[in-house]
């Protein structure tokens, strides 16, 4: 009886979320419909007046255009350097010497912005040798706002959908002594992530083949980061995530993100640190879908997000008050403010 | 057919090679807070090293755990990238069997090419671990460790025949 009981809650809540996003999208498209229609049609025939819709709720209709015609050449090409066998000017002398033009990333130390390369940054005999890997701008941040380096201990961390595991190997470099599981559904994604490993040096990571929404099955974790599987609506400057979006689509992910987060909740440790990511700056995915899950999972609290920028997070949408602490739990990347792909990060923890 | 128990039963022979093979080069410091295992794959195994807290909390059957370093196949120990990434890591370059070559033939070498001798700025050829079939490690000028290669005879000139490389990265496809 009781072992079902968060099961019950769960299918409960998933049930709510489904049902509120109903109305939101009938509001939203009875208040913004036919502006969401022209706007679509400007931007081109990917954009779906649903995706259209919400970003006019979100920034306005004139700044929304603004978003949707920010292409990728808008935004920043970066470098992580791998700070395990690296250090940052040694690789920015060397690619400078090879005739590269490079900066330092304007919010993280250790990341570099490729202004000119004569060859694919990707090529190199440096990304070779794993002195560096080929990391999105905003992407780069989601680890510093666990800030690993702060956990007690010898952790355990979760990188609960891994994929290639581009930020498993950054939890690594921030905290070479911890024991990370890097956990993906995708069998293909985690050969990847072991040539990602192995090229990095990072030797304190565990690959499990398993479905994210049983990470708890591995025991318990000082930290978990979520970069969950999205609409990637914050990829829409790039030609590969240009493709249309319905109110549909969105609620199929949120379902699925909700469950994930769920999962995440039941790994933790008490006072385990939680940080939820996603390429989408819908607000669905992200602070909406943390309130509820914030109702539902009392023993779960926003906690104040340490990286210095982007944007606060969302505190009301299409009529709904949403959790105010979420504001300072949660950062927000947009390509045409930011010139990053579009991001939000948020940062949670289990009450101790 | 061979279970995932019967073939662990290779490892201490595994541990020995690569014990010697790390010992060739100079790298052995690569083990320090690191435990080496050997996973069964369809050739053989893979041998693994894994940060020391790591195999401490181990759970579950995880697909891999820390970075391969070398193949088992029948008797022989095929060194891989990941040793030379470790042994990056760890700032070191080998001590003993080992060629560097020029900033071309580097450039080459990552391209899976052979290196001819004209190419080799400094060779450094043990024989008692060429005897034992270990590779030669390649170096790049600025010290990078690029791949292995065997020494051939070739036309009464020597030259390196690219065995592995980190261009491997890129051809892979993964």
């Amino acid at each position: 009886m009781t072992a079902s009981r968060p099961a019950e809650k769960l299918e409960k809540l998933l049930r709510t979320i489904e049902s509120e996003l109903q109305e939101v999208h009938a509001r939203l498209w009875r208040t913004h419909g036919r502006d969401a229609e022209r706007l679509a049609r400007r931007v081109g025939g990917w954009l779906h007046p649903h995706h259209a819709a919400r970003y006019i709720e979100l920034l306005g209709l004139q700044e929304a255009l603004k978003h949707f015609k920010t292409d990728h050449t808008k935004i920043m090409t970066t470098i992580r350097v791998n700070t395990l066998k690296a250090d940052v000017e040694e690789v920015k002398e060397s690619l400078e010497a090879k005739n590269f033009k490079v900066e330092r990333h304007p919010y993280i130390g250790y990341g570099l912005v490729i202004k000119h390369a004569p060859i694919s940054p990707g090529a190199t005999r440096e990304y070779m040798r794993g002195l560096y890997t080929i990391q999105g701008p905003a992407s780069m941040l989601a680890v510093p706002a666990m800030e690993p380096e702060k956990l007690p201990g010898e952790p355990r961390i979760a990188d609960q959908c891994a994929g290639a595991g581009v930020k498993t190997t950054q939890i690594s470099q921030h905290r070479p002594d911890s024991a990370i599981a890097a956990i993906d559904i995708n069998r293909r994604k985690l050969r990847a992530l072991r040539n990602n490993a192995q090229r990095l040096a990072a030797s304190n990571i565990a690959a499990y083949h398993m479905d994210g929404r049983q990470l708890d099955s591995l025991g318990a974790f000082d930290a978990v980061l979520l970069d969950a599987p999205c609409s990637g609506e914050g990829l829409t400057p790039f030609p590969k995530g240009q493709w249309p979006r319905s109110f549909d689509d969105i609620r199929g992910r949120v379902r699925l993100q909700a469950e994930l987060l769920a999962a995440a909740y039941r790994a933790l440790k008490p006072g385990g640190t939680l940080v939820y990511a996603t390429c989408s700056l819908s607000v669905e995915e992200n602070e909406y879908l943390l309130t509820r899950i914030l109702q539902a999972f009392e023993g779960l609290e926003p906690q104040r997000n340490p990286l210095q920028h982007g944007l606060p997070g969302i505190t009301s949408y299409a009529g709904i008050q949403l959790d105010p602490r979420l504001r300072d739990a949660c950062r927000r990347f947009y390509p045409h403010i930011h010139h990053t792909e579009g991001f939000t990060i948020c940062r949670l923890a289990k009450k101790g | 057919m061979q279970t995932r128990k019967e073939r662990v039963a290779d490892k201490p022979a595994a541990l020995r090679k690569l014990r010697s093979l790390l010992e060739c080069y100079g790298f052995t410091r690569i083990l320090e807070g690191r435990e080496a295992r050997c996973t069964v794959d369809e050739g053989g195994c893979t041998l693994y090293l894994l940060d020391r807290q790591l195999a401490r909390s181990l759970r579950g059957t995880p697909l891999f755990a820390g970075v391969p370093v070398a193949l088992l196949r029948g008797a022989r120990l095929l060194p891989t990238l990941g040793l030379l990434s470790l042994a990056e890591r760890a700032g070191i370059t080998p001590r003993r069997h080992y060629v560097v070559v020029g900033e071309h033939a580097a450039n080459l070498f990552t391209y899976g090419r052979d290196i001819f001798e004209e190419s080799l700025e400094k060779t450094e050829i043990d024989e008692s671990c060429a005897r034992q079939g270990i590779p030669l490690v390649v170096v790049d000028p600025e010290g990078g460790l690029l791949g292995y290669g065997a020494p051939r005879r070739k036309a009464g000139r020597l030259l390196i025949h690219n065995l592995l490389d980190v261009g491997w990265y890129l051809r892979s496809g993964v």
